[in-house]
């Protein structure tokens, strides 16, 4: 590395450090972590796609592809097709 | 046959993609437990990717995890590790392959089901950084929170991310705008997205994949010519992207 970019990361680390000493990220330790909680809406066993609620589900097996994408793709920017780049 | 044997045998009927008769098993006992293997692997999915399954509607993503169920074996006892091919997936299969921003989508929201759930790291405290010598900061590599990754996209994966959240729902995506992010987890455990400026997704990819501040700073520098990297750090240090000084090996 060059003395320049040196010098470089040496200012701008320096001001970095400065700056994030004032406006440090809330404290983790004020919070108690909760680690492995399931996310809302995927912790009970219905939701969770434990086999428990497969029994509910009966899957159909397709062998034939025929469905259309009728999504929110369809609806953003009106196309389902993005911008050709 | 030893019950070992049986076991694994059963289990290969469950999971085989196939149907096959197989006279060791009940068919009607067999083909609930088929069921519920293949229904709960799908609903998984729906619950990982809720913006590809907005994107493709209904019936749609059903059946299209359907055939990913098909074509991907569970390889974890763990169902939130199943779909990480997903995107991968949807960028081959010849119903999806020409939505062509779907995979990075994909990619957005498996890091994002990864981050939750990956584990707790401390940041790297401002002084213990202040406290090394200024000249050996270059040299410098880290370890980074689990939960970061960077998605380096040449979509609005911010817009449409937000197009498929309640509080912002239907707001305007330009297709034509790339938006690389840094995921991060905040303090409250919640993943959190973050656009990036030219340049620094660069930057942070070198940073987590253990390059030393001198060779992110480069990488930064390569990506864009004008990258500030005052603002790079500054963004990783408030964003708890850095957790700990690696030991030079």
């Amino acid at each position: 590395m060059s003395a320049t970019s040196k010098t470089l990361l040496v200012s701008a680390l320096s001001a970095a450090i400065a700056m994030a000493a004032v406006s440090a990220p809330a404290a983790a330790a004020d919070k108690e972590k909760c680690y492995g909680i399931a996310m809302a809406g995927k912790n009970d066993c219905a939701a969770n796609g434990h086999s428990c609620a497969g029994q509910s589900k009966m899957d159909k097996d397709g062998t034939e592809w025929k469905y259309v994408a009728k999504g929110s793709c369809t609806k953003m920017n009106g196309t389902l097709e993005p911008m050709k780049k | 046959m030893n019950e070992t044997t049986w076991q694994h045998a059963l289990l290969d009927a469950i999971t085989t993609p196939q149907w096959q008769p197989d006279p060791r098993f009940p068919a009607g006992a067999l083909a609930v437990y088929r069921n519920n293997y293949r229904v709960g692997l799908m609903e998984m999915l729906a619950l990982v990717y809720p913006i590809c399954h907005q994107l493709l509607g209904e019936e749609f993503f059903e059946a299209l995890s359907r055939e990913y169920v098909k074509a991907t074996p569970s390889a974890s006892g763990n169902l939130h590790r199943y779909g990480g091919s997903f995107a991968d997936f949807v960028a081959a299969f010849e119903h999806t392959a020409h939505i062509a921003y779907l995979p990075d989508v994909a990619r957005l929201e498996w890091a994002l089901h990864r981050g939750y759930y990956a584990p707790d790291a401390t940041p790297l405290a401002i002084a213990t950084l202040a406290a090394i010598p200024q000249q050996h900061w270059g040299e410098l590599r880290f370890c980074c929170h689990p939960a970061c990754a960077v998605l380096d996209s040449r979509w609005p994966l911010a817009d449409i991310h937000a197009h498929h959240q309640p509080a912002t729902a239907g707001c305007a995506v330009d297709m034509a705008t790339a938006q690389p992010l840094l995921l991060w987890r905040d303090s409250d455990g919640l993943m959190q997205l973050h656009q990036l400026a030219p340049g620094q997704a660069a930057f942070c990819q070198a940073l987590l994949h253990g390059a030393t501040l001198d060779d992110a700073s480069a990488a930064g520098l390569a990506a864009y010519n004008e990258f500030d990297l005052q603002a790079a750090l500054l963004l990783v240090l408030q964003h708890g992207v850095l957790s700990a000084i690696k030991e030079p090996s």
